[in-house]
């Protein structure tokens, strides 16, 4: 068995994983938390737009978004190598499923304080900052780190398209030396790993964040 | 006029693929309920069983769908000596992944049911079987509802993985009409919001079926459906 | 005294069911009024008009004579001189006692912090909170001291008028007991208030005037024991089986009142 091109392989496909869950997430979590809280405090016509794109976002089947960013742009002339497009469709999808979690979030607990707040006079800007994002960051943070080890499971649909993650390198050792068990062995475990790493990422992020919104 | 009827044996070309997603979802998702329902069984029978099947379906649930796929076709069937048939292959795969979560929801569901429920039915002096079956079990079906049909939803989205082991679903046709006819764009949105519209509608199935079975009253305003 | 708060013909429509029907009242300085009514008569659909929570589909509001139902005022500003006490508090749970008091003077009117934290000191003591409780979270106050906290919130911002609805509601004996006390020691100091309620315990120590809503408006105002007979003559049947009931129950707290001074039981 020959370990070390297992290594070199599996290697450089837990690389180009990591890679490119570190790069969508961060934006992700940005961008559903902005459109979450707006989606939960505002009405009109811009919002209903909103809420028919994240519907959308929903509703597509990853894999398609995949195809449309990778095969789709170039024949408008914006051609984009597989991981820019990957981490791009990966990023959105995720953005719309978590503006979903955290408007659920806003609505069900805060409510009450958000009132309150109003009530003092506060801005918009204040009750979101001193209300509902430290709520937010306590209620809605597993729901948030459900979505972020699904966005990591979700980096395989890559390897669809172009991109040289774990689950391709596996396929490629197995190809190459008729053997799937030991690279799937390893890939359950690494997948397992990081999994972990990822729930440990979020909810440090979160208190990160609530010690940042702290009142004085 | 002639350019649609260009168009019209792509188009159901495409359409046609989608059977395949419907049939890898339904049968997933019932052959799923079954092993769901029978681990739900076994885990209350025992507590070491009880650990052990919440055990085994933790790791299904971590084990990304595409890698459970790839084994499935590639290590279970070979070493089962089943034969190598993809669509098989793909319901087997996705049954086991969906029965995880399944169980999963069915477990949520009976716990939401209020605990004073049950301690109600055993003060009556109904068995525990007796009170399971018929007060916890009605109330945890009506509230597991919504997220089952979540995951029947999200089961059609994810039955376009098929293509990787050569299932020539919606999406797969629609990839390959592009190659040959061009506009990539439309095509490959064009089978997804095809997908989008099969799954929306059996969320508006299950909002409506949600409304007609909810006891009087119970119903607070604002439900939110969380869809995958 | 000048008017310090005027409401008048408020209309407000919830997806056509007219909550508001042409519903007026008015404050003057120092006056604590009481305003009671059955569930679904408008009451706090009132008080959230009054301070702009929501916005009436017409009638006008006048804050200390400046017309605020006006377009392009600062709703903002309004909010901050018309302060709503909630029957649930609605204490911000991440912020202890204190920071709660704290964080209208510091965040929102955005003054200096020892200045607020003088403010909210002087509120904190003048509802007679205990020092030991300042620094815990909500979730480890009684009902009564909940309520307390939020009528401090209120006072910290020096606000022209305080509204409560409700505010003994949801209390035990106890809570309810603490709270009517503190809003009984407020109205003595002089701050106008305008109070939601049907607790007879309540209603016998502010021993104010009363104004009775119903359907929308109000019907009759004038002291307790009057205002059956006023809502017969009104021709407002409902109102006048609410107010009796009311009534009622009020005479037999208002004996034991005075048979004890409440204030000293």
């Amino acid at each position: 068995m020959p370990v070390d091109e297992l290594l070199s392989l599996l290697g450089e496909g837990f690389l180009n994983t990591l890679a490119l869950t570190a790069i969508s997430l961060p934006p992700a979590a940005a961008l559903g938390l902005l459109l979450g809280i707006y989606r939960a405090c505002s009405s009109g016509w811009a919002r209903a737009v909103l809420d028919a794109i994240t519907d959308a976002l929903r509703g597509i089947p990853l894999l398609a978004l995949l195809y449309a960013f990778t095969y789709g742009l170039p024949e408008l002339g914006l051609p984009l190598q597989p991981q820019a497009a990957s981490a791009i469709a990966l990023t959105l999808c995720s953005s719309a499923y978590l503006s979903e979690y955290v408007r659920a979030g806003v609505l069900s607990s805060a409510e009450g304080e958000i009132l309150a707040a109003q009530s003092l006079g506060a801005s918009r800007l204040q009750v979101v900052r001193y209300v509902v994002m430290p709520h937010l960051l306590r209620t809605a943070l597993p729901a948030i780190a459900n979505e972020a080890v699904y966005l990591l499971q979700s980096t395989t649909l890559a390897g669809l398209v172009g991109v040289y993650e774990l689950l391709s390198a596996a396929r490629t050792y197995n190809s190459k030396y008729l053997d799937f068990w030991t690279p799937a062995a390893a890939l359950v475990a690494i997948y397992a790993a990081l999994s972990v790493a990822v729930e440990k990422a979020v909810s440090a992020s979160g208190s990160l964040g609530r010690r940042w919104l702290k009142l004085r | 006029m002639s350019y649609v009827q260009d168009l019209l044996p792509y188009i159901a070309l495409i359409l046609a693929g989608l059977q395949y997603n419907l049939v890898i979802a339904v049968s997933a998702f019932l052959a799923g309920m079954a092993v769901a329902v029978a681990s739900l069984a076994i885990s209350l029978s025992s507590p070491p069983a009880a650990k052990l099947v919440a055990a085994v379906s933790h790791a299904v649930r971590g084990v990304p769908p595409l890698v459970l796929l790839a084994a499935t076709y590639w290590l279970i069937f070979p070493a089962l000596g089943l034969p190598s048939d993809a669509l098989l292959a793909c319901i087997t795969a996705f049954t086991l992944r969906t029965s995880a979560f399944q169980l999963q929801i069915l477990r949520a569901s009976a716990a939401a049911v209020e605990k004073g429920q049950l301690e109600a039915a055993l003060s009556l002096g109904l068995g525990e079987r007796e009170a399971v079956f018929y007060v916890v079990l009605p109330q945890s079906l009506r509230a597991a509802l919504p997220a089952l049909f979540n995951e029947l939803s999200s089961l059609l989205k994810e039955s376009t993985l098929g293509l990787a082991l050569g299932i020539l679903d919606a999406l797969a046709r629609a990839r390959l009409v592009s190659i040959a006819a061009g506009y990539s764009l439309v095509w490959i949105l064009a089978a997804g919001l095809l997908v989008y519209a099969v799954s929306w509608a059996v969320l508006r199935f299950s909002r409506l079926l949600h409304r007609r079975l909810a006891v009087p009253g119970s119903l607070g305003a604002g439900v939110v459906e969380l869809w995958r | 005294m000048e008017v310090v708060l005027e409401a008048a013909d408020l209309v407000k429509e919830f997806d056509s069911l007219k909550v508001l029907d042409g519903a007026s009242i008015s404050l003057r300085k120092g006056e604590v009024k009481v305003l009671i009514g059955p569930n679904g008569s408008g009451k706090t659909t009132l008080l959230k008009c009054l301070n702009l929570l929501l916005r009436p589909d017409s009638g006008s509001i006048y804050l200390e004579g400046v017309e605020v139902t006006a377009p392009g005022v600062d709703v903002k500003l309004v909010r901050q001189r018309v302060a709503l006490v909630f029957q649930e508090s609605y204490l911000f749970s991440h912020m202890t006692a204190f920071e709660n008091v704290l964080f209208g003077p510091y965040k929102v009117k955005k003054m200096a912090c020892s200045e607020a934290e003088k403010l909210a000191v002087n509120a904190l003591e003048e509802v007679g909170l205990d020092r030991g409780s300042w620094t815990l979270y909500p979730a480890r106050l009684s009902g009564g001291q909940r309520q307390r906290v939020a009528i401090a919130r209120a006072l910290a911002m020096e606000p022209s008028v305080i509204l409560y609805d409700e505010p003994t509601s949801s209390l035990d004996p106890v809570g309810a007991e603490e709270v009517v006390a503190t809003i009984v020691e407020l109205a003595r100091n002089g701050v106008t208030s305008l109070v939601v309620t049907h607790d007879v315990g309540l209603l016998a120590a502010l021993d104010a005037e009363v104004y009775l809503m119903s359907k929308g408006r109000v019907v009759v105002r004038g002291r307790l024991e009057e205002l059956p007979a006023l809502a017969e003559k009104a021709g407002d049947q409902e109102a006048a089986r609410f107010a009796r009931a009311l009534s009622l129950r009020f005479e037999k707290v208002r004996k034991a009142v005075v048979a004890c001074q409440w204030t000293s039981c």
